[in-house]
């Protein structure tokens, strides 16, 4: 209500176009003709593409339900040795992106790999070769998007069990359930919405990813855009893809927003919080508890790490070589302008929805998050395609194609297309939980918006963006495609170093940017982890 | 403050990009040998280089859209069929000098884009399971044979190799035999193709396969030992096999680069095209990467002279042609079930 | 020249269509005045306040606060600027800081001025010493009611509004607060507001009550007269102390009821002789005599310490209130009888 156009609105739609454009652009020429190649296409293959990522999402869905979900319920439900240490342990598989996961899956299991080595350096010579399993392929996808993307849901399954009742629980058991169908009848029903969630999250993620597929030279919907888009420049075509695409993933952001929405109604007010007693296991439960989180653990962060390493350590060579400090400084730049840009606007479209309570306002900002359900690489190509147009058509008095492409500023601003949702409902969740009354109170007693926003607002909020922006940076770490067609000149980042000597097959030499990229990320996600996990 | 520190990078980037005496490299070849190359050439002639490194088709899609604003110089990539449609676009200019005409073949090379080394794309054979006696007379054609049945490995359909083997096998034979051809080939296929040239060379050396086809200097790489002893001893089972020696001779590719149309700096690229084709750059890029040198008069890596010297090359069929018929090869390898 | 402190001219109050109240008009005449808006909860009382100070706009009418507008259609002091402090109902305490730096936060406007009472003293007054350190989520609701308070009061407003300020609060403070509160109101000079449904914290605390009702102010007078003189039956059942009877008017100054025969007393109002009437018949009107010959059955007796309050039944099924003091010797069980002075004779007579 009140004035309709200020500050914030007019901000707010800025935002929100920005973060339009390359949907706009995507559909705005769904229309043109396309090439032969549709036909061929037609013919061969987008059923292959949709089939091959039907099979991948379906695949990586149930790895991801079975090792994020029974990982998540031992920790939460359970005291056997070592809980503590996997319960936060579990989430540095964070750190890994599942291009980098598949480059280690296949240097250790490819002919001749490194499990051949080891087997030969332990029992002789011999043909390994035939019996070692080969992870390549689309098992391989799914295996390496499992492992890297398990996280999302063992987090929020987690989370949820940690917020689930003992009352609950109690119920269970007063009804005489076993173990099993407790688990099954209450527990699971009950964190349902916290799971789904991390699923749509995965499966979102699993649909954009583009390192890993490409990689073991699997045909997605992502990868047919990529080719119909880039090679065989076809514009039409690309769009009738990601079209599919689109459909899909537009789906599960809608089941994910929808399951976020019921998740909070479970999580019950601070104050009936009351802390479960957890089962002691013993013996034989409580070791197959410890060679499951093991498991999961040594799969998902120590695998990939130590075939990094025993690649930089036995080709040091290409470690030698690296520019560790102009990698390191250019993704921390990125890392920062990036991160200081998303908060920020975030920041302000936020408050500007708080204070306005304008309806317009807020389905623009909701629009404007759908950035993230766009795979990145359809976002920096449509961002050169628009800002191409927009320069000849448009803008044509003064150049901007050379301010946006191949530029820092080109960069940051796709960044902060695909991640503007990731900030926004990080910040926008925090200020969820600030009553308006506390608003209120703070204008009663004589604060300004200003210092009611300096005073109240950023301490409040200080954890959440904290958070946020670790996550961020976790992400902009490990972004790939975009930073690979929108990074000025002579300018890598531990992703694109990895992913070009990868591309180049000199996979040993990707294994120190790989390795870096890891730790990097871990660290940041130790920082987090204080957060994710806080038990108020 | 942060619109200062953004302006400051624009225009940090801007100062880098007008600075007069460089040239801008757009690459898909990511050897470091290339850097050094690089650095040797800006050593020479003052002549700073930047690198922009990506997959082809990206690199080729940024330049294309950026059009006339485009820094590029020089764009360099494998695969002659890439550099030809590349060209047929306009993307190039004609800025082969006397001196590049003068030392590339005229087949590894246009009016607009050179080669700037070679490569063959042959046949790998376990010794153990396939005598030479068989191999005899080999040919990509005769790969057909159903003797072959379940023994070959080779890469996807989607790879530019590939498509430009089968481009010139189309060139040659003609798409409807090469059809036929490829429906036989596929059933002969040891496994669904997967992975890379290496992949398939290791899958001879662990049984999984007879045949590959693979490029030579993927072979070489493994017995230097760059890959680890492993997989020098895997290559060491292995041996290599120059194809149609009887007749056209061996399927040749290249690396190579063209001047940009919208080249801001065409003299330097031309200098750099020109120092990439002296005796002393060759023989460096031959030495780290185990292509063939373009030029007379270099030596190729002693890994790549024991797999055979002096065998016939295709020089029948010009590299400049391949563009033509990728197309058809695509189509042809894809409704032959190939992968 | 106007001289009221707080004038409400015209005003509809309303955050949503559904709680909206109409049309409002009364006055605060001095500085340091405390009126008390009474009535039922969901009527829109809460709106009131937030309108007052700022955080509503209004489409009609006007608010002036010590001469200056600062609520019309036209303009709007934002709430920041007004120098209105409000209390609500619910937490409304910042929940990342202490109770202490949650108090401080009213010395904000107060900064300057550095009138009333002092950080220690509002502590000291509402009993807060204990909880100084703790945050808003591990105190009761009464204690975050308290801190509310002393922030608010800390803030040394103009105008003071609270919103149900007491409601949270155990019983057996609640009296001591609301003595001191009183005490420091008048003391100081702080002109407030006050929201409440309980009427008798409205009684005792108001300067004038304001009775809301079915989206209007009923009634804005002293609590004397409002209790006394209810304008109307609304008013009467809402209070809920006194019961209205059928009468009839039988003279100049009496009445004739047919359970309690003759009543006498000053009508406020003139009613020809013969008018059948509904009287108001507040408990402390009818006296107890054991020996008087009307005797009802009892069947209630509430036990208020200070107090008993009877409830009898008359022959015709009437039940009425009756007020007796507590050390008053003979207690009446349930079902026995009980005698009411005659004749009966009230103060003044309210008819409706």
């Amino acid at each position: 209500m009140g004035n309709k156009i200020n500050i914030w609105f007019l901000s707010s739609l800025l935002i929100s176009m920005i973060v339009a454009i390359p949907i706009v652009t995507v559909f705005s020429s769904f229309f043109e003709p396309t090439s032969d190649y549709l036909s061929i296409v037609k013919n061969t293959f987008l059923y292959e593409y949709i089939s091959n990522s039907i099979i991948l999402v379906i695949g990586v869905l149930i790895t991801t339900f079975v090792i994020g979900v029974g990982s998540a319920y031992l920790v939460s439900f359970y005291k056997f040795p070592g809980v503590n240490f996997f319960k936060w342990v579990l989430i540095l598989s964070f750190a890994v992106p599942a291009y980098i996961y598949a480059y280690s899956l296949t240097a250790f299991f490819e002919n001749y790999g490194t499990a051949f080595s080891i087997m030969k350096s332990l029992f002789g010579d011999g043909n390994y070769n035939s019996f070692l399993p080969k992870f390549d392929g689309m098992l391989g996808a799914i295996i390496s998007i499992s492992f890297s993307l398990f996280g999302y849901v063992y987090v929020l399954t987690r989370t949820s069990f940690h917020y689930q009742s003992q009352n609950l629980l109690e119920l269970g058991k007063n009804l005489g359930f076993s173990t099993k169908k407790t688990f099954f009848n209450i527990i699971l029903p009950s964190a349902r919405p916290a799971i789904i969630a991390g699923l749509s999250l995965v499966a979102m993620e699993t649909l954009s990813d583009f390192g890993a597929v490409s990689f073991f030279g699997i045909s997605t919907l992502t990868t047919g855009i990529y080719d119909a888009w880039i090679s065989f420049d076809d514009l039409a075509l690309a769009n009738r893809i990601s079209f599919f695409l689109l459909i899909f993933i537009f789906g599960l952001f809608y089941l994910e927003n929808l399951s976020r929405k019921k998740a909070q109604y479970h999580s019950p007010a601070k104050g009936n919080f009351k802390t479960k007693t957890l089962k002691q296991l013993n013996g034989y439960k409580s070791l197959m508890a410890i060679i499951f989180c093991s498991f999961v653990f040594l799969a998902s962060f120590i695998f990939p790490v130590l075939q990094m390493l025993y690649w930089t350590i036995k080709f040091p060579k290409h470690f030698i070589d690296l520019n560790i400090i102009e990698l390191l400084s250019n993704t921390l730049i990125l890392v920062f302008l990036s991160g200081f840009l998303l908060i920020f606007l975030s920041f302000v479209s936020n408050y500007g929805n708080r204070i306005s309570k304008n309806k317009l306002l807020n389905i623009l900002t909701t629009f404007s998050i759908t950035g993230y359900a766009v795979p990145g690489i359809i976002l920096a190509v449509a961002f050169i395609t628009f800002i191409s147009w927009f320069d000849e058509n448009i803008f044509y008095f003064f150049d901007i194609k050379q301010i946006f492409i191949g530029s820092i500023l080109g960069l940051v601003t796709v960044y902060f297309v695909r991640f503007y949702s990731l900030a926004n409902n990080g910040i926008k969740s925090g200020y969820l939980k600030i009553n308006y009354s506390i608003d209120e109170s703070a204008y009663l007693l004589g604060y300004s918006k200003l210092k009611t926003f300096l005073n109240i607002h950023i301490p409040y909020l200080k954890n959440s963006v904290l958070l946020i922006a670790i996550l961020l940076s976790i992400e902009i770490i490990k972004e790939l495609p975009i930073t690979l067609i929108m990074r000025p000149f002579n300018f890598e980042t531990f992703a694109t170093q990895a992913y070009i000597f990868a591309s180049q097959d000199l996979l040993e030499a990707a294994a120190a940017p790989s390795l870096l990229l890891i730790m990097i990320a871990s660290i940041f996600i130790l920082i987090t982890s204080k957060y994710m996990f806080k038990d108020k | 403050m942060k619109k200062i520190t953004l302006l400051a990078l624009i225009l940090f980037f801007f100062a880098k990009m007008s600075l007069a005496g460089e040239v801008n490299v757009f690459s898909a070849r990511h050897y470091d040998s290339d850097i050094q190359l690089y650095e040797k050439f800006t050593n020479k002639t003052g002549i700073k280089v930047n690198v922009v490194s990506g997959k082809d088709k990206a690199l080729q899609k940024r330049i294309t859209e950026e059009g006339k604003d485009s820094k590029a110089d020089l764009y360099i990539t494998a695969d002659a069929g890439r550099l030809g449609a590349f060209d047929e676009k306009g993307m190039f200019q004609n800025s082969m000098s006397a001196q590049i005409k003068a030392l590339v073949p005229a087949n590894f090379r246009s009016d607009n884009w050179t080669g700037i080394a070679k490569r063959a794309r042959i046949i790998y054979y376990s010794p153990e399971r396939v005598s030479s006696e068989d191999l005899k007379g080999i040919t990509y054609e005769s790969l057909s044979d159903s003797k072959w049945k379940g023994k070959i490995v080779i890469r996807k359909s989607n790879n530019i190799y590939n498509q430009s083997l089968v481009a010139s096998l189309i060139k040659n034979n003609g798409k409807e035999q090469t059809l036929e051809w490829a429906k036989k080939l596929v059933s002969n296929f040891a496994r669904n193709p997967k992975g890379n040239d290496r992949a398939q060379i290791l899958a001879v050396a662990a049984g999984e396969a007879d045949l590959a086809i693979a490029n030579t200097y993927y072979y070489a790489l493994m017995l230097s030992g760059q890959k680890g002893e492993d997989q020098k001893e895997a290559a060491q089972k292995v041996l290599p096999y120059f194809p149609n020696q009887n007749d056209r001779g061996t399927h040749m590719n290249i690396s190579g680069g063209g001047i940009l149309k919208n080249s801001p700096n065409p003299e330097n690229a031309k200098k750099l095209l020109e120092f990439l084709l002296t005796k002393e750059a060759q023989q460096h890029m031959v030495n780290n990467t185990f292509e063939y040198p373009m030029i007379e008069g270099v030596e190729p890596h002693h890994l790549i002279k024991k797999m055979g010297e002096n065998f016939k090359q295709d020089l029948k069929t010009k590299v400049g042609d391949y563009k033509k018929n990728q197309a058809d090869a695509l189509e042809v390898m894809l409704m032959s079930g190939w992968k | 020249m106007r001289n009221n402190f707080l004038e409400i001219e015209n005003v509809t109050f309303a955050a949503s269509s559904k709680n909206k109240v109409t049309n409002v008009s009364f006055n605060i005449e001095n500085e340091g005045d405390i009126v008390c808006l009474l009535g039922p909860s969901g009527i829109g009382k809460t709106t009131i306040l937030r309108t007052i100070a700022g955080l509503e706009k209004i489409q009609s009418g006007k608010i002036i606060l010590k001469n200056k507008i600062i609520s019309s259609k036209e303009s709007h002091v934002e709430p920041e600027d007004r120098n209105i402090s409000l209390a609500f109902q619910d937490n409304s305490l910042f929940p990342h800081y202490n109770v202490m730096e949650n108090i401080n936060f009213g010395a904000e406007r107060n900064k300057k001025k550095k009138k009333g009472l002092n950080f220690k003293e509002i502590v000291k007054f509402l009993h807060l010493e204990k909880i100084l350190e703790k945050y808003p989520h591990e105190i009761s609701s009464g204690e975050a009611q308290r801190a509310s308070l002393a922030r608010s009061l800390l803030s040394n407003p103009d105008l003071l509004l609270l919103d149900e300020p007491l409601s949270n609060i155990d019983q057996s403070f609640k009296e001591e607060i609301q003595v001191k509160l009183k005490q420091i109101l008048k003391e100081l000079k702080i002109t407030t507001i006050i929201v409440t449904h309980d009427s008798y914290e409205a009684f005792y605390l108001g300067n004038k009550c304001g009775i809301i009702l079915d989206g209007e102010l009923k009634q804005f007078d002293d609590p004397y007269n409002v209790y006394h003189f209810p304008n109307s039956v609304d008013v009467v059942n809402f209070l809920n102390r006194g019961i209205l009877i059928p009468a009839k008017v039988t003279d100049e100054n009496t009445l004739e009821n047919d359970d309690l025969g003759t009543i006498k007393g000053n009508f406020t109002k003139h009613y020809p002789k013969g008018s059948k009437v509904q009287l108001l018949l507040q408990p402390e009107d009818l006296e107890h005599d054991d020996k008087s010959n009307l005797k009802l059955e009892v069947v209630d007796r509430k036990f208020r310490g200070t107090n008993f309050i009877y409830t009898l039944k008359t022959s015709s099924d009437l039940l009425i209130p009756v007020f007796v003091h507590s050390h008053h010797v003979h207690q009446h069980e349930i079902d026995e009888k009980f005698g009411i002075k005659r004749p009966i004779n009230i103060d003044h007579i309210v008819c409706f």
